[in-house]
């Protein structure tokens, strides 16, 4: 039988300092790769908000004001604190009906917390794109009106200790209310 | 060598070493004496380890984590691609509204309804008015997309192919159907609705939709062709008074088949009987049109009954235009333009005129489309200058709820002339923009 030599205590100290030692450096490895995959995570969430925001915002804005000439109220309306939009967009028949009642014909935009914030009709006022810290109407001539909107990461990112923001600049055509060389009613 | 231990195991035997020095002691391995000569050790029995293990974790590892980032990465852009995608279908959907734009003034507004057969297929099909139904546009293979049936579809010279309009990484398609207060396949008030459908291709079949999902948008605009500058004569004449210099007999008014000069009252009945008496005898062979001679009409009662035409009894009618002008006119080349201080011409235009204040068209100047003078001052014509196409004059005051008219002021002498021409009519009423009436996007919940 071949002589069985055994580990001996510095052999044990010794192989369990150099295991310690690489699965030290392994985790820290991995932690940093963890920290970084979750801030790439948030970035990415925040960032996809962003790509969202035209899509959704757009919808709405520039369908703005499909009123009839004499209609008495106005397509578009920009406060300090909202943006009111009304279209008359279709009624019973599938066409404009004149009237405000249908889903999103009358709708209001808010940033309130860190939602920005949908109401259409008279309900009440739902989350539309979510960790929204700033959104501003920069400009508003028709038929241009332009927006500044800032996201935030849903949480602070590793490593940072801070949440990163990113700022967009969007402008949307807003069709009904493009300028005609003849009047638009008719007597 | 090998034997077998009493439980029928393999037992190694180490091998001897015969001269040198002790590789077996430097390898650490035993000495076999007599087995002689050195022996290979693949695997010493006092030798183990985990690294092949240690390797094989960390692999494992490294690879899990690449694999996550892939896919976390690939799912970002298909995301991102999807986003990307369906804001391009929208974009291609605005242009297709804006193409319908640009070529329905050249469109006769009847025989695009009914299509190039002659005839309206009917509305029984869903989704008639869509060049296609929305459901089929986001599952169809885009590159055989087409529009059904030509109900509403441009034919002849520069219109669309069936297939739409195809840009880089997806297409639009477009159709014109009446508005719904008329019948489907008779237009009368100019009135018209044009849907145009945006498609991009998706990238991955989508189960769910039992095939490719396409990025779809559909936009619905109303628009007025605007035809209140469809002269029915070579001259018309707005207003209910006039001061009128015709002199010699070698200028001609020509109507053609058309009235030689038109007059629209605005309040009183004077204008007509200014114009004529402006006539001498020698010269009412120089108006003619439509086998009268003199050929001059009043066609007031025919504006008024027109649901188009009757907008230039409206004061706001024309501050909206004249405001409105410069805008759409502010290009040197042929088209449309406006001079709203007057001037003189002695060169060549082509397309719609607009002037206001005193002005003279003089030696070889020649317009061949509409000349529209809006007072302000005299219209004078002379030596050869021509106008082929049509002439409007008038004279109004709009500044109050009500138009008032002022006295017109026209001289036309030598051998200038005034001839209607219907292409030239058609191709100057092109200049004017379609007046928009609405836009909106369509879903798929909105369609019947």
């Amino acid at each position: 039988m071949p002589k069985n030599k055994g580990i001996s205590l510095v052999e044990v100290m010794l192989s369990l300092a150099l295991s310690l030692s690489a699965g030290l450096a392994m985790l820290t490895m991995v932690r940093q790769f963890q920290n970084w995959n979750s801030n790439l995570g948030l970035l990415m969430e925040r960032d996809e908000r962003l790509r969202q925001a035209p899509l959704l915002l757009g919808r709405h804005l520039t369908a703005a004001g499909n009123n009839s000439f004499d209609a008495d109220w106005e397509g578009l309306e920009v406060f300090s604190e909202q943006i009111i939009v009304k279209s008359d967009l279709e009624g019973d028949e599938g066409f404009p009906d004149a009237t405000l009642d249908g889903q999103y014909e009358s709708i209001a935009l808010r940033r309130q917390g860190d939602d920005l914030q949908l109401r259409s009709g008279g309900g009440r006022f739902q989350p539309l794109l979510k960790n929204i810290r700033g959104f501003e109407v920069t400009d508003w001539r028709p038929p241009l009106i332009q927006l500044r909107l800032e996201a935030e990461t849903s949480a602070q990112l590793r490593d940072v200790g801070e949440k990163a923001v990113e700022q967009v600049e969007l402008a949307f055509y807003v069709w009904n209310y493009r300028k005609n060389l003849f009047k638009e009613g008719r007597r | 060598m090998s034997r077998q231990d009493r439980r029928g195991r393999q037992a190694w035997i180490p091998p001897v070493k015969v001269k040198g020095p002790s590789r077996s002691e430097q390898d650490g391995a035993p000495l076999n004496r007599r087995a002689g000569g050195l022996a290979k050790a693949p695997f010493p029995a006092d030798r183990r380890g985990f690294g092949l293990a240690t390797a094989l974790l960390w692999t494992l590892l490294l690879a899990s984590l690449a694999l996550a980032l892939h896919l976390r990465v690939s799912n970002q852009m298909l995301s991102t691609s999807d986003a990307e995608r369906q804001l391009y279908s929208f974009v291609l959907a605005e242009n297709g509204v804006e193409y319908a734009r640009t070529i329905l003034p050249h469109l006769d507004l009847n025989s695009l309804l009914v299509g190039e057969n002659g005839r309206h297929e009917g509305d029984q099909r869903p989704e008639w008015r869509n060049p296609v139904p929305y459901r089929q546009a986001q599952s169809a293979d885009v590159d055989q997309l087409r529009a059904d049936g030509d109900d509403g579809l441009p034919f002849g010279a520069g219109a669309l192919p069936p297939g739409g309009y195809r840009a880089e990484g997806g297409l639009f398609l477009l159709r014109f159907s009446n508005n719904p207060e008329e019948p489907r396949d008779l237009d009368s008030d100019k009135v018209i609705l044009v849907r145009s459908l945006g498609v991009v291709p998706g990238l991955l079949p989508d189960p769910a939709a039992g095939d490719v999902r396409n990025a779809v948008t559909l936009v619905e605009a109303r628009f007025r062709k605007e035809t209140v500058f469809d002269l029915p004569a070579a001259l018309a004449l707005s207003g209910d008074s006039g001061d009128f210099q015709l002199d010699g007999s070698s200028f001609t008014v020509d109507g053609g088949d058309r009235i030689g000069v038109a007059v629209v009252a605005v309040a009183a009945a004077g204008l007509l009987e200014d114009f004529l008496d402006a006539l001498s005898p020698s010269q009412r062979d120089r108006v003619r049109g439509a086998g009268a001679i003199p050929s001059v009409r009043d066609v007031s009662a025919d504006y008024r009954d027109d649901e188009n035409r009757r907008s230039v009894f409206e004061a706001s009618f024309w501050r909206h235009f004249e405001e409105s002008l410069p805008e759409f006119s502010d290009l040197p080349d042929d088209g449309l333009r406006f001079l709203p201080e007057g001037g003189a011409m002695r060169q060549s235009y082509r397309g719609a005129l607009v002037v206001r204040g005193e002005f003279r068209m003089l030696g070889e100047a020649r317009i061949e489309g509409l000349l529209l003078h809006l007072g302000g001052g005299a219209l004078r014509l002379r030596d050869r200058a021509s106008v082929v196409g049509g002439v409007w004059m008038s004279n109004l005051d709009h500044s109050g709820d009500a138009v008032a008219a002022r006295p017109i002021q026209l001289e036309i002498a030598d051998n200038a002339l005034i001839q209607r021409d219907e292409q030239a009519v058609r191709w100057a009423l092109g200049r004017f923009p379609p007046t928009q009436l609405g836009w909106r996007v369509l879903f798929p919940e909105m369609l019947q």
